[in-house]
C-alpha cells in the first residue's frame, strides 16, 4: 500500500545512485581506496533506512550526497587517507573545497564517465570488467551479477576482486585519459556496454526483469557517453541508436512463459515506437564520413527491422549488403551465417549452403546449434524433411540455453505432422 | 484505545550487506507499513536511534556505546494506538525486519489519567 504523497522513492534510486556516489568518493579517495568508498556509500544507505522510516526527505537524493559528502570530509580530515590522496591536493589546508566541487552535479556524471574509464583498462581481461562494471558502475551485488550473467556467485566474486586489485595497484586518482588512451579505452567503454546490453538483450534463461534491468543500465550508461563532449562519437552514437532498436523489442521478443517469438512471430504493436524515434534520432548525430563502426552497421540492419510493417517486407537485397560489411569488419563467422539467412529468404538456397559451408564449424564453437537450425530451415523450404529433421536433432543436441531447445523442438514437432 | 509502544531491536544492518536494490526495497517495506497504519489512523509517531551512544551509570560517569550485543541494540520506535495487546501485535506482524532477525517489544504505554 502506497499513498500518494510522500512515500514513493523514484525506482532504483538507491542502485543509480550507488555508481555516481561511489564514483565521486573514489574521485576523493584514489584508486586503491575503491573499499573504502564502497564503504562510505552503503554507511550512507544504511543511515537512510533508519532515518527515512517514517519521513522521507523532500529531496532524498540531495540527502544521500550531502550524507556522503560530510562523511568524505570527516574522513579527509581524520587524516585517515593514504599519503597517495594529499599528494594530488595542491592546497593540503584546503581539500573541503576539493571535495565540495567533486560532488557538484556535472562533476557527479564527470566522475562516473572517468570511473568507467578506469574500470575499462586494458590490462583488465573484458570478464572481469563486466563484472566490475556491473557492480560499481551499475550498482549490482555479486548476487545479482551472478543471477544477470548466469554465473556462479563464487565466480563473479573473483572477476569483481581481480578487477579491484588491478585498479588499485594503478594507484592513481581518477582522470579522464587523454590523447590515443582516451581513444583505446573509448572504444573498450563501448565494447563493455554493448555486451552489458546484449546479455540483457539475448539471455533467456534469466528473469524478463533481470534481462530489462541489464539493458536499461546499458543505455544510461551510453546516453551518458552520447552527451560527454570527449566521448560524443559517432560509433557512441551508433551504439545508442541500437540499442533503441533492439529494446523498442525487448517485449514482444519473449512471450509469459518465456520463450523466444521469432521476429516473424512477433506481435508488432507491442514494439515501443518511441524508442524507435529515439534510435533515428542518434542515427541522425552520425558522421557518415567516417568508417562505419560495427555498431552502425548493426544499428541499420536493426532498424531495417524496426522499420518494415510485416517481416515479408524487408528489404533483404539492403540486408545481405549490410551483413557483407559487417563480416569484412568483424570477420566473424556468426555474420556469415546471418547472410546465409538473408539468402534463404531471397530464396537464394544453393548460395546459402554454400555460405554455410565456408564456415568453419569449430570457430563458431558455442553457436553451432544456430548452424545446424539454418541448415535444417533451408533445407525445410527445400522440401527435404528427412534432412530437415536430421539437422534439427544436430542443432538440439548442442543447443545449450533451454529456450533455445525449446523452440528447436516446436520446430521439430512441427516436421513431423 | 491504548498507546503503545513498538520498540525495534536489530538487525544489524551493518552486517548483513545488503545491496542497493534490497535497501530500496526493505525502506519502501518501511513506508507502506507506515502509510497502512496513517490511513488506520493508528500511528502517532516514532524515531530511528543512532547505533552509538553513551550510557551515564552515576552523575558525570559516562561510557561509550554499543550497549548490548548488536542484534539486540534498540533502532527505533512507533507509538501506536490500538484496542489491545491482541491488535497491537497484529500492528507489530508487519514489522519489515523479522527476515533480517529483528524483533519487536511491545509495550503499553501508562495513562495515568487512568491510574
Amino acid at each position: 500500500m502506497r499513498t500518494e504523497s510522500s512515500n514513493h522513492i523514484v525506482d532504483h534510486l538507491f542502485r543509480h545512485e550507488y555508481g555516481k556516489m561511489v564514483a565521486t568518493l573514489v574521485r576523493n579517495f584514489g584508486l586503491e581506496n575503491i573499499e573504502l568508498a564502497e564503504d562510505v556509500v552503503q554507511e550512507t544507505f544504511i543511515k537512510a533506512l533508519r532515518a527515512w522510516r517514517s519521513q522521507i526527505p523532500k529531496n532524498p537524493k540531495a540527502w544521500l550526497y550531502r550524507t556522503a559528502k560530510n562523511h568524505t570530509i570527516d574522513l579527509l580530515r581524520r587524516k585517515k587517507i593514504v599519503q597517495n590522496y594529499k599528494e594530488h591536493v595542491k592546497d593540503q589546508n584546503n581539500f573541503i573545497e576539493q571535495v565540495e566541487t567533486s560532488f557538484l552535479d556535472h562533476e557527479i556524471q564527470e566522475n562516473q564517465l572517468r570511473l568507467m574509464f578506469a574500470i575499462c583498462d586494458p590490462s583488465i581481461k573484458k570478464a572481469d570488467q563486466i563484472a566490475l562494471g556491473l557492480q560499481l558502475s551499475c550498482g549490482f551485488s555479486i548476487k545479482e551479477i551472478g543471477q544477470a550473467l548466469l554465473l556462479h556467485p563464487e565466480t563473479v566474486k573473483k572477476r569483481v576482486q581481480r578487477a579491484k586489485k588491478k585498479l588499485k595497484e594503478s594507484k592513481a586518482l581518477l582522470h579522464m585519459p587523454k590523447g590515443n588512451a582516451l581513444k583505446e579505452r573509448r572504444e573498450i567503454v563501448l565494447q563493455i556496454l554493448y555486451l552489458i546490453f546484449n546479455e540483457g538483450f539475448y539471455s533467456n534463461s534469466t528473469t524478463q526483469k533481470i534481462r530489462r534491468d541489464l539493458c536499461a543500465e546499458a543505455m544510461r550508461l551510453t546516453k551518458l557517453l552520447c552527451e560527454h563532449r570527449f566521448t560524443q562519437t559517432s560509433s557512441c552514437a551508433a551504439l545508442m541508436a541500437l540499442m533503441c532498436f533492439h529494446a523498442s523489442r525487448i517485449d514482444s521478443r519473449v512471450n509469459d512463459q518465456n520463450q523466444i517469438i521469432l521476429l516473424q512471430d512477433q506481435d508488432r504493436s507491442k514494439w515501443n515506437t518511441s524508442l524507435i524515434e529515439v534510435g533515428h534520432f542518434y542515427m541522425d548525430q552520425i558522421n557518415l564520413d567516417e568508417a562505419p563502426s560495427i555498431y552502425l552497421v548493426e544499428a541499420v540492419i536493426a532498424a531495417e527491422h524496426c522499420k518494415t510493417e510485416a517481416y515479408g517486407s524487408v528489404n533483404w537485397d539492403l540486408l545481405e549488403l549490410l551483413y557483407s560489411q559487417h563480416y569484412t569488419i568483424t570477420n566473424n563467422p556468426l555474420s556469415l551465417l546471418n547472410k546465409a539467412v538473408v539468402l534463404m529468404e531471397k530464396k537464394e538456397y544453393r548460395y546459402a549452403i554454400e555460405h554455410l559451408q565456408s564456415i568453419e564449424l569449430s570457430s563458431i564453437h558455442g553457436s553451432q546449434h544456430l548452424y545446424y537450425a539454418v541448415k535444417a530451415e533451408i533445407k525445410g523450404r527445400l522440401g527435404l524433411i528427412e534432412q530437415q529433421i536430421k539437422y534439427l536433432e544436430m542443432a538440439i543436441n548442442l543447443a545449450q540455453n533451454q529456450s533455445d531447445v525449446a523452440l528447436l523442438k516446436r520446430k521439430l514437432g512441427d516436421c513431423s505432422l | 484505545m491504548k498507546d503503545f509502544m513498538l520498540i525495534f531491536q536489530g538487525p544489524d544492518y551493518e552486517k548483513i550487506g545488503l545491496s542497493p536494490e534490497e535497501v530500496q526495497l526493505q525502506m519502501e517495506k518501511w513506508f507502506a507499513w507506515v502509510a497502512k497504519l496513517q490511513a488506520a489512523n493508528l500511528y502517532k509517531g516514532g524515531e530511528a536511534l543512532h547505533p552509538h551512544g553513551k550510557i551515564v551509570t552515576s552523575p558525570n560517569v559516562v561510557s561509550d556505546g554499543p550497549f548490548a550485543e548488536a542484534k539486540e541494540l534498540v533502532g527505533g520506535y512507533f507509538i501506536v494506538t490500538a484496542q489491545d495487546y491482541e491488535q497491537a501485535i497484529q500492528i507489530a506482524n508487519d514489522f519489515p525486519d523479522f527476515k533480517y532477525d529483528g524483533k519487536v517489544q511491545v509495550r503499553e504505554v501508562v495513562d495515568f489519567s487512568q491510574v
